[in-house]
């Protein structure tokens, strides 16, 4: 498997459920770069779309540093 | 655990040759026999490790090696554990062995690798995780690494620097290996200059898909007696241990880990479980290694490694290797073979090549890489999903 020129890096993160006491990976929403982030970070799940055809958006998991939305940081 | 002989090891040595993987397998069993002065004919038993990236033949790896070799009407069997299938393979011939089914096997382990990162089989399978980690999650096997890597910076203050160390180190070992595909000497620079694969690491410091092939003629240390060879080099422990439940580290191909609500946080992790399992068989103990291989599938995993197998504390395995602990000529080295890091990973084949390395290193028989007066060394890798894999040789 070799990546084509198109290539775009993404972010995942490995994010610990507090009450549950598991961890649990998943991409990082678009818009943050791993250096944006740093281990401890509060995360929240989000649904986004992983990919969609003719017919569908084809939803996932998905992580996102807290408070992202809200304060507008893209 | 009694123990058996090796009386005999071979390899084809790593490249991207791109041949049909049987050509390595026979290659390298022949070397084994030729090694042990041990004809083919002889052979009751083979134990072929699989590969899954080679068709059919390379699910029934036992009677494809044979097959190539020359049905003699011995007794087969062919075992996939993913990176842990040549210790599973050799496991399995200890057992007949040990039980007396057999006298002297053959263990053979090849493959031959397409370019670039490992991909899921063919097909779409939403029930398996392996297949799932790639389409949800676009989760690589260098993604693992470099979680794992991050943990080390954040838990024990480990810098990028640290892992191209390894590197560095580990292609100054593999100048000296024949069977190695990568045998130039890198410095910090080189690595710091290649591309980024999965941050922190980079693409020098990610073990490459090779082919390769690595065999062992073993047998009962009595049958090795009878044979004039009153001194060889014994398999002292083999672990092919599971983790445990809670495990709270994820491991490949998983997307998360277990849950350690109700149990608590475990202590000793999986990683340390199968170095111990090992060390109980052989009786040993980590202060008595004189060498190890371990699986560096990255730069970054073999400290992990370093730590799992007892040589230091948990977290201090950068300061064994800043201070030259583990390099050629130190205290105890690691990966005198060069690793993977000089090799690059054919799976069935490296817990194999891994033993082979422990066979030339006892004998005192592995060149400017020796590791002077050697008498225990220990390998190490897992398989994913779970697959223990640890061998302790011993003369």
């Amino acid at each position: 498997m070799i990546p084509g020129d198109e290539f775009e890096p993404y972010v995942i993160a490995a994010v610990e459920l507090a009450d549950e006491s598991l961890v649990v990976l998943g991409q990082v929403v678009d818009g943050v770069s791993a250096g944006d982030l740093s281990v401890g970070m509060e995360m929240e799940l989000v649904i986004d779309v992983l990919y969609s055809d003719e017919e569908h958006d084809y939803l996932v998991w998905k992580w996102a540093p807290v408070g992202m939305s809200e304060n507008g940081e893209q | 655990m009694d123990d058996i002989a090796i009386l005999g090891v071979g390899m084809h040595p790593w490249g991207k040759w791109g041949r049909n993987f049987t050509e390595y397998g026979v290659k390298a069993a022949r070397d084994a026999l030729a090694d042990a002065e041990v004809d083919w004919e002889e052979i009751q038993f083979v134990s072929g490790a699989n590969s899954v990236r080679c068709g059919y033949p390379g699910y029934v790896s036992g009677s494809t090696f044979a097959n190539a070799l020359g049905f003699t009407g011995c007794q087969l069997a062919s075992s996939y554990a993913a990176c842990a299938s040549g210790a599973t393979a050799l496991s399995i011939a200890r057992a007949q062995i040990l039980s007396g089914v057999c006298d002297v096997a053959l263990v053979v382990g090849a493959e031959t690798t397409p370019k670039g990162f490992f991909a899921p089989n063919a097909g779409e399978r939403h029930e398996d995780p392996d297949w799932l980690r790639f389409h949800l999650v676009g989760a690589t096997n260098p993604t693992y690494f470099a979680l794992y890597a991050r943990r080390r910076m954040e838990l024990y203050g480990d810098t990028p620097e640290d892992f191209a160390a390894v590197k560095v180190k580990n292609s100054r070992h593999g100048v000296f290996n024949p069977n190695a595909r990568y045998t130039k000497e890198y410095d910090v620079d080189d690595i710091a200059n290649s591309p980024m694969v999965a941050d922190p690491l980079r693409l020098l410091e990610i073990c490459a898909t090779s082919d390769g092939g690595a065999a062992l003629v073993v047998s009962s240390l009595e049958w090795a007696a009878s044979r004039g060879v009153a001194d060889p080099v014994r398999v002292s422990g083999i672990s092919t241990v599971s983790p445990t439940y809670p495990n709270s580290v994820i491991e490949l191909p998983y997307l998360a880990s277990d849950s350690w609500a109700a149990a608590g946080d475990e202590t000793m992790t999986f990683k340390d479980n199968i170095a111990g399992r090992a060390y109980e068989e052989a009786s040993v103990s980590p202060e008595d290694l004189d060498f190890a291989e371990v699986y560096d599938l990255s730069s970054a995993y073999e400290l992990d490694w370093y730590e799992h197998i007892g040589l230091c504390e948990r977290g201090d395995a950068a300061k064994l290797l800043r201070a030259g602990d583990t390099a050629l000529g130190g205290r105890i080295p690691v990966n005198p073979s060069g690793g993977l890091g000089a090799f690059g990973e054919a799976v069935p084949a490296q817990a194999i090549a891994q033993v082979c390395e422990m066979v030339w290193q006892l004998r005192g028989e592995a060149g400017h890489r020796q590791v002077e007066g050697a008498r225990v060394g220990l390998s190490i890798n897992h398989g994913m999903f779970g697959h223990g894999s640890s061998v302790i040789c011993t003369r």
